[in-house]
């Protein structure tokens, strides 16, 4: 060892910081904290956050529970997480590093040669411990950026930190990307004060956080972004159902890799699967270009982040074409594609500007692009003679009493002299701890300390529970007592279903959580962050085993008062009674409430099966009274007013029997029977016509218009007439239709046709007005063809006659079932009224790669489905290499009947 | 037994039997509906004596014979429609609102079923959203339709449509004139009987607490979802430009001039928490005393609250109270029958409701016995001049400490709903009986007389002459403009 460094335990030796103290007037008992009403909060959190009591031993426990010291972080593995130079620069002065350091400035005076070598020592030890971290680069894209930050901003990083740029100084010269994504995964055992916790990450969601909080690494000196480029572009496979690519945010891709085109070719299955290809694509010159997406089933192309195809939805495969005006150069795009079932397929397609050609993108157009993540520093080896030497300079310097346990004891607290000396002086001694706080901290903590010899009592329960939710901040997250949580800024963070309101999104609070919530499960929920509002995107903190013993404790000393919490006695009368009033017959609690992993009838609000293992069955009582005044605003309703009775028949209509009936049926969990109406019957949504008449059910109908009517005939045949595009979409054989999305709930889910042998139309409106009979088929949207849909007239049968119209022509279609020996056939009957110019009136009646004639006014269309015509000659057109079965009106109006057979 | 045990648990002093209750004045019947048949009312209409047709929300048209006795006749009228909620009968047609287009049917032959449907208007479009509803319509004395539109909500799938959160206005021909946006999930409109249009809204993200507002013409409600559409040629409304997040209303407008102050706030759950149907009371006193009243069902409370409201200087105000509660399911439209009878359509699906039934279809009728309530709540210069219903113990009207006055008022802010804010006490600094029947109170603190704010008016300590409390104590009234001020 050096000189400089004897001289230094010398002086650490000496130990007297503060004098002996003076008498002071108030008792601590007097003391408050945030959560706390008045007095001394600002000098009890300074202290408990610097830790004053690791040093300076408290007179009596009261005094010590006031003022317990926040635990700093264990160093045990700091050399895995943190950077080297990061540990030189915040030992050298912390406050340097960060304004707002918790640590003090200890080696203050170590700026001349012999303590520069003492800090390189230290850094030695510090690194030795776990280290050193590896520095070499790590490279992502630009999705890991993306899901960083969105995690950041939702899962519950930015209450406490700040939405938009985290108050983390200086985060990028700190770490690396592996350990800062190991220390988001193990922040409850390093940052043992409660104040940095888990949010119970997986690995892949560490690492995008760290990604984000890292991404100035991604930057070279020059301030350009470090970039790796490679061939080949970027994709995801997902396996899902959905019916539209949209849908694919919440979830995660089973596989990820690079493709050198795009095409159906990652999936990792042939149906119910997603793709989404994401990197750049290079645009050889400025103007406007065209670009097309042929899929099965849908896709969209998003270029520089807007969207220029939308081919979503179930359909065969079919291209959908999009411009965008872009410069010559490298653009960032996304394809995603999805597959629901059936056949799949996917290109992409385009016509650059000025070129005459439409064909596939090649792949030397598109490239990947990943980012790279460089530490700011070289590796770094271990000295062994340094550590050892920073490890006695690590224990004489008393970095054990704040990081360690027991260290070195300082002046008793009580003793310490209530004045701006010792580490409250401005000029501090050498190795005395130097603070930065202003003149008003120093006040406070001279306050607190001359207060620190009275008597005085242990914190009440409530002011315990203020004192460490106030370490721990707690309420950044939850409010209390109806006041604190999230401020209005910071509330908009919270996400989750917007069915339930602000229930949905905001943790609830923690006013009487220990009288609400049973001990065991108040420590799990504390421990390890457990949840029943898995809609709700923040997370609960995991905090340990150890903290949620002590939390939990205090939250329960605090409510325990509260209530009576004898669970009824169980009874077969009351079991069944609590049955019926949670199902359909009694409360409906399940209109809203999930129930044993079933979705209730509506909003999804929090599972009832846990309700006896979480709640306090006092607690559950009061509740169910009135829930306002356990939580105001809340959506639950009330159900008994003023002398009203509801189920006499139940339990004598007594509401309090009626209530711990509830619990009682509750009380068996997710074996409990499921109440009445929580299963719902599909087939009690069967839509069934009588024998006499048809059946009309307006529907939401997978593949065409929210604006569908459905008809089902007495002869089993049905149909779909999509109202808003004004065309038969669908004709069917079999049971008619069921109307569960449509009936059920909220609603908003597809159905398809119950029966068999579906058939499509040809798509776009059976009508058109053409100029020339040959013209292509116009597939627009009919409005803004100049179509108006009329209504319809029931005629004897009560069969909709579906009217339309476009100018003086007006179409009236009927579908009418006929029954043969060969089976039931459809007759569709078109009436056609126009005025004499109204020529240039066609029906497209089939279009198929093969049509060929049948004989006798009939048309064989592909293999299964004859068309006959009667009212007008039938033409025969090949379009785009397919075949078409036109019908040309005659001017003035005819009647056309067309039966399908198939 | 159950009612003591509920007192004791609710810690009310007065025993119960002493306190007048609702239904000694306003008597629910319930109409007896078939098994087999889902009445998720949507809309009601009462055209003939003895008949009602009710709308459901799975699109069919109900025809209800002898719907006043004790032996309903449900017959199926029209199937195959898309959640139609509300009725109207205009001369010999039933007009009713879709999801996506305002239609007419008839029964042309007499056989009791509808042959005829005729689109109307259906100049709005729909993404398939579940949240897309339509309500109406309801018909003006020019004979133009009215019809309100509801915002989608979460996720939009299937792509974002124009018009969605406007009050339109569509003539007898069907052409569609967008009158007013900003509106959230806006399930109740009517026609004053003086010709006013109105229509309720429901708390949520952009709406501080349920509402109800007086449309005019450009006038915006303060839902930013569908401004866009008030850059398209058919809007009566100035894009209102962005919409600041946070501000109470008051302050609101004064960045966003046509933003429009509502009628009444139904404060959230201490009157209702979805406000729906509306009627006015046109029964000249044979429906009780409320008569050229509002009427207002509330769906999940399963309840009907009341608004006796007042126009200062050509802009609306009112008080809003408690009427009439303990409905089966949540109410959701409200149509006067025969005789006075008001016929109540209620559904729940999708939403909970205090009412304990999934549908029904349920009557009120006035028992003949007056109840002692505040019959009306009016601005003055410098407080509010109130009346009741029967004769008072006027010592109570004259004591201030009968009072107890809060105020406060709303944010307009995305997150969803609104906690009472800027709350302030109100001193009753004198009270003045002008007669058995009235009082005048004169006001002062921080909280009295605040334009944009609710006046919640607790009148614990007022008695009837014969010593009845009031069977509604509280009245919640927004104040737009002081009356001389």
């Amino acid at each position: 060892m050096r000189g400089s460094s004897f001289s230094l335990i010398a002086m650490l030796a000496l130990g007297l910081w503060l004098l002996p103290t003076g008498q002071g007037r108030a008792t601590v008992s007097s003391w408050a904290y945030p959560g706390l009403d008045a007095g001394l909060d600002a000098g009890i959190r300074l202290v408990r956050d610097h830790g004053c009591l690791n040093c300076h031993r408290a007179p009596s426990p009261e005094v010590a529970a006031w003022l317990r010291p926040l635990e700093a972080p264990a160093l045990t593995t700091v050399g895995s997480r943190l950077l080297p130079s990061f540990i030189e620069r915040r030992l050298s002065n912390p406050y340097a590093v960060d304004p707002q350091s918790r640590m003090p400035h200890i080696l203050h005076g170590f700026d001349v040669q012999g303590g520069r070598e003492s800090i390189t020592d230290l850094v030695q030890f510090l690194v030795s411990r776990g280290g050193p971290i590896d520095t070499s680069a790590a490279a992502l894209d630009g999705a890991w950026f993306k899901e960083g930050e969105a995690l950041y901003q939702s899962i519950g990083c930015a209450a406490c930190h700040e939405p938009d740029e985290p108050a983390i100084v200086d985060q990028s010269r700190r770490t690396t990307l592996a350990g800062l994504s190991q220390r988001l995964m193990t922040a409850t055992e390093v940052h043992r004060s409660g104040r940095m916790p888990a949010l119970g990450l997986e690995v892949t969601e560490a690492k995008a956080i760290a990604a984000w909080l890292l991404r100035d690494q991604g930057n070279g000196a020059d301030g350009k972004p470090l970039m790796d480029v490679a061939s080949g572009v970027h994709y995801e496979a997902y396996e899902l159902k959905v019916h539209s690519v949209l849908d694919f945010d919440d979830h995660t891709p089973v596989e990820s890799g690079t493709a050198s085109k795009i095409s159906v070719d990652p999936r990792t299955r042939n149906e119910y699967f997603g793709l989404r290809f994401t990197g750049e694509l290079e645009i050889p010159v400025s103007g406007e270009h065209t670009f097309g997406l042929w899929s099965d089933d849908g896709s969209r192309l998003w270029i520089d982040g807007v969207e220029v195809i939308e081919n979503d939805g179930d359909h065969a495969p079919s291209e959908k074409k999009g411009k965008a005006t872009l410069e010559a150069g490298w653009h960032p795009f996304e394809v995603r594609m999805y597959e629901f079932g059936g056949g799949e397929h996917l290109e992409f397609r385009w016509q650059v500007a000025g070129s005459g050609t439409y064909g596939e993108v090649p792949p030397s157009a598109m490239r990947s692009v990943t980012r790279v993540l460089r530490p700011p520093e070289e590796p770094f080896s271990l000295d062994p003679d340094r550590v050892k030497r920073g490890k006695v300079l690590y224990q004489m310097l008393n970095c054990i009493s704040c990081h360690d346990g027991p260290g070195i004891a300082r002046t008793p607290l009580a003793e310490l002299k209530p004045a701006r000396t010792g580490c409250l002086s401005e000029n501090p001694a050498i190795v005395v701890p130097a603070y930065r706080f202003n003149a008003e901290e120093k006040d406070a903590i001279i306050e607190v300390l001359r207060l620190a010899s009275e008597p005085t009592a242990m914190p009440t329960p409530a002011e315990g529970v203020s004192l460490r939710v106030g370490d721990i901040g707690c309420t950044s997250c939850h409010s209390l007592d109806g006041r604190w949580g999230p401020d209005a800024e910071h509330a908009r963070l919270f996400t989750g279903t917007a069915e339930l309101g602000d229930e949905g999104r905001l943790p609830p609070p923690l006013t009487g959580v220990g009288g609400k919530l049973k001990p065991d499960w108040l420590k799990k929920v504390i421990a390890n962050g457990e949840s029943v509002r898995p809609y709700m995107v923040t997370r609960m903190p995991h905090y340990g085993d150890e903290r949620a013993e002590e939390l939990a404790q205090l939250f329960i000393a605090a409510g325990a008062d509260a209530h009576d919490n004898v669970g009824p006695t169980f009874t077969i009368e009351s079991q069944r009674a609590g049955h019926q009033l949670v199902g359909t017959d009694g409360f409906r609690c399940i209109d809203c409430h999930n129930f044993s992993g079933h979705h209730s009838l509506g909003e999804p609000a929090l599972d009832l099966a846990d309700t006896t293992d979480r709640l306090q069955p006092g607690w559950y009582r009061q509740y169910m009274f009135d829930p306002q005044s356990k939580r105001q605003g809340t959506r639950m309703p009330a159900y008994w007013a003023e002398g009203i009775e509801l189920f006499p028949d139940l339990l004598g209509g007594d509401p309090t029997r009626q209530i711990d009936a509830t619990w009682t049926y509750l009380s068996g969990g997710e074996s409990a029977p499921l109440p009445k109406g929580l299963i719902v019957d599909r087939g009690s949504f069967d839509v069934v016509p009588s024998a006499e008449e048809p059946a009309m059910t307006g529907i939401f109908l997978r593949g065409h218009s929210a604006r569908t009517i459905a008809v089902g005939y007495p002869e089993r045949v049905s149909i779909a007439f999509d109202v808003e595009n004004i065309r038969m979409a669908l004709a069917w054989r079999g049971d008619f239709i069921n109307a569960q999305g449509t009936w059920q709930g909220r609603a908003g889910a597809l159905e398809v046709p119950a029966g068999t042998s579906v058939i499509s139309m040809p798509g776009g409106m059976a009508v058109a007005l053409l100029e020339r009979p040959d013209a292509i088929w116009p597939l627009g949207d009919a409005r803004e063809g100049g179509w108006r849909f009329k209504g319809y007239r029931r005629d004897e049968a009560r069969r909709p006659i579906f009217r339309y119209q476009k100018g003086s022509v007006e179409i009236s279609e009927v579908s009418i079932p006929q029954m043969t020996a060969e089976g039931t056939n459809l007759l569709r009957v078109f009436d056609i009224r126009g005025n004499e110019n109204s020529d240039g009136v066609q029906l497209r009646l089939a279009r198929d790669k093969t049509i060929r004639p049948a004989g006798n006014h009939r048309w064989q269309v592909g293999d299964q489905l004859f068309i006959t015509v009667d009212g007008a000659p039938t033409r025969l057109l090949t379009v785009d290499g397919e075949q078409e079965l036109r019908v040309t009106v005659p001017a003035g109006g005819a009647t056309i009947e067309e039966v399908i057979q198939w | 037994m159950n009612t003591m045990i509920l007192t004791l648990l609710l810690g009310n002093v007065v025993p119960v039997a002493d306190v007048p209750k609702e239904s000694d004045y306003y008597e629910i019947t319930t109409v007896k509906i078939p098994a087999g048949i889902v009445l998720e009312v949507g809309g009601i209409a009462a055209p003939e004596k003895g008949v009602i047709y009710a709308s459901t929300r799975r699109g069919d048209i109900w025809r209800i014979e002898a719907a006043y006795g004790p032996e309903p006749e449900f017959s199926l009228w029209a199937d195959g429609l898309q959640e139609p909620l509300g009725l109207l009968w205009r001369d010999g047609w039933l007009y009713t609102a879709q999801r996506g287009e305002l239609s007419r049917l008839r029964d042309s032959d007499g056989d009791g079923q509808s042959d005829e449907l005729e689109t109307i208007c259906d100049s709005w479009t729909i993404s398939g959203n579940y949240h897309e509803y339509a309500f109406g319509p309801r018909i003006d004395s020019s004979g133009n339709f009215w019809l309100t539109l509801n915002r989608p909500f979460g996720g939009q799938p299937f792509g974002v449509k124009e018009w969605r959160g406007w009050a339109m206005r569509i003539s007898p021909d069907g052409e569609m004139v967008p009158y007013a946006g900003g509106l959230r999930s806006p399930a109740g409109i009517e026609i004053s009987p003086w010709g006013d249009v109105f229509y309720s809204d429901n708390q949520g993200e952009w709406c501080g607490s349920n509402k109800l507002c007086h449309i005019e013409e450009g006038d915006f409600f303060g839902h930013p979802l569908g401004i866009e559409s008030a850059k398209l040629p058919a809007s009566r409304m100035k894009f209102p430009g962005k919409v600041p997040d946070g501000l109470t209303y008051t302050e609101a407008r004064k960045q966003l001039p046509d933003l429009k102050l509502p009628v009444v706030w139904f404060p959230y759950d201490k009157m209702g928490k979805s406000a729906a149907g509306m009627v006015w009371d046109t029964s000249d006193g044979n429906f009780g005393p409320f008569s050229g009243q509002l009427l207002i069902g509330d769906q999940h409370h399963s309840s009907i609250m009341r608004v006796d409201m007042e126009k200062v200087d050509g802009v609306w105000q009112g008080a809003a109270m408690r009427f009439r509660e303990n409905f089966d399911c949540g109410v959701l439209r409200l149509c006067w029958g025969d005789d006075n009878t008001l016929v109540v359509g209620e559904t729940n699906r999708g939403w909970g409701s205090k009412g304990t039934k999934p549908w029904g279809l349920q009557m009120l009728r006035w028992t003949g016995e007056t109840p002692c309530e505040v019959l009306t709540c009016r601005a003055t210069a410098d407080g509010y001049r109130l009346t009741f219903t029967t004769d008072m113990d006027t010592a109570t009207l004259a004591d201030p400490a009968s009072y107890s006055i809060e105020n406060y008022t709303y944010k307009l802010h995305s997150p969803y709903g609104s906690p009472e804010v800027e709350r302030a006490g109100v001193t009753v600094e004198e009270t003045t009986v002008e007669d058995k029947r009235t009082v005048r109170l004169r006001l002062s603190g921080p909280g009295a007389m605040r334009i944009g704010y609710v006046s919640e008016m607790k009148l614990k300590g007022i008695r009837a002459a014969d010593g009845r409390p009031l069977l509604h104590a509280e009245v919640y009234a927004t104040l737009n403009v002081v009356p001389g001020g």
